[in-house]
């Protein structure tokens, strides 16, 4: 990796700090870096540039354990078995201060079919000075105690609790996450490509059956958050077709470029 | 609370969908499960979205 790249990363991205008694271990190694396929190692030792897919190790010993501190162990492997299975990167994850049960504090309590995330929008320009953001998700016990803890991505086992996760984790990933900050080919913040589609197009062109084909709803198309958060649903679960067409639409090579690197 | 399972449109035909929509209520965003009447087909699509209430034998 070339210095100005290395600068960077240093720069704009998560970089973690190995603690030198927890050097080493199975597999790839690092907290949180599960590897990228196809690369031989990893990331530099002693340090992470946030690209890896986050796995259990990232939240039981990493800098995820906050997020999930709250959280009873069942309720905690339910948020690990959704995350884990998603292409969720330590990037993605950054700001994001904890996914919690309990009521959100100016709501006051949960409605029974109700979850929270907390925006915030206008700490956004604090992000990069470094200023602690609060992003939550509050969401519902009822719905992380239905998650399967032997989730089966192939069967329909699941339930509702992994699509608010991913839901409200796209709000998050595609707002205040240190992805939408990092500039995107050197250039602008890589949530811009998100913000220009709708700016540029979806916001005032709206919803046309026809975009089915890339995986979106018609719901996508009310407001930028929504159509922001989709496309985070799409690059997860939608199918390779529809992904590709979506990649079209956002004028990028595909939502693995986007996203994913 | 009404349990959810998600959408599967082998097994659900016929079933009320129900969307994941956000309603906001000044800085706070709440994702509430919305009873919709997007046709089956096209739900089928896009399975991801959408939801049923869950019965005995989902």
């Amino acid at each position: 990796m070339g210095e100005e790249k290395r600068d960077l990363l240093d720069a704009y991205e998560w970089v973690l700090e190995i603690d030198p008694g927890q050097k080493g271990g199975p597999g790839s190694g690092h907290w949180g870096h599960a590897g990228r396929p196809g690369q031989v190692g990893g990331s530099q030792s002693g340090r992470m540039s946030g690209h890896g897919q986050v796995n259990r190790e990232y939240f039981t010993k990493g800098p995820g354990k906050k997020i999930v501190a709250s959280l009873t162990d069942k309720q905690r492997e339910a948020v690990l078995v959704v995350i884990t299975n998603m292409k969720v990167q330590p990037r993605h994850l950054q700001n994001l201060h904890e996914i919690t049960t309990e009521p959100h504090p100016e709501i006051g309590s949960v409605s029974p079919n109700c979850v929270t995330w907390d925006n915030c929008h206008q700490l956004a320009n604090y992000v990069r000075e470094g200023f602690p953001p609060r992003n939550s998700i509050h969401i519902n016990p009822a719905y992380l105690g239905s998650i399967h803890p032997a989730l089966d991505w192939v069967g329909h086992e699941l339930v509702i609790g992994r699509n608010i996760l991913a839901h409200e984790l796209g709000h998050h990933i595609t707002t205040e996450s240190r992805w939408a900050l990092t500039p995107y080919r050197g250039g602008t913040d890589a949530s811009f490509i998100l913000r220009d589609a709708w700016a540029g197009r979806a916001g005032y062109e709206g919803w046309r059956p026809e975009y089915e084909k890339m995986g979106m709803r018609e719901y996508s198309f009310k407001k930028e958050s929504e159509f922001r958060a989709d496309c985070w649903l799409v690059y997860q679960y939608g199918r390779p077709h529809q992904q590709a067409r979506l990649a079209e639409y956002l004028d990028v090579d595909s939502l693995d470029e986007l996203f994913g690197e | 609370m009404v349990d959810f399972v998600d959408f599967d449109p082998e097994k659900h035909k016929g079933r009320q969908l129900y969307e994941l929509q956000s309603r906001e209520m000044g800085e706070i965003i709440a994702t509430v499960p919305v009873p919709v009447d997007t046709p089956f087909d096209q739900a089928a699509q896009t399975p991801w979205y959408y939801v049923v209430e869950a019965q005995e034998g989902d």
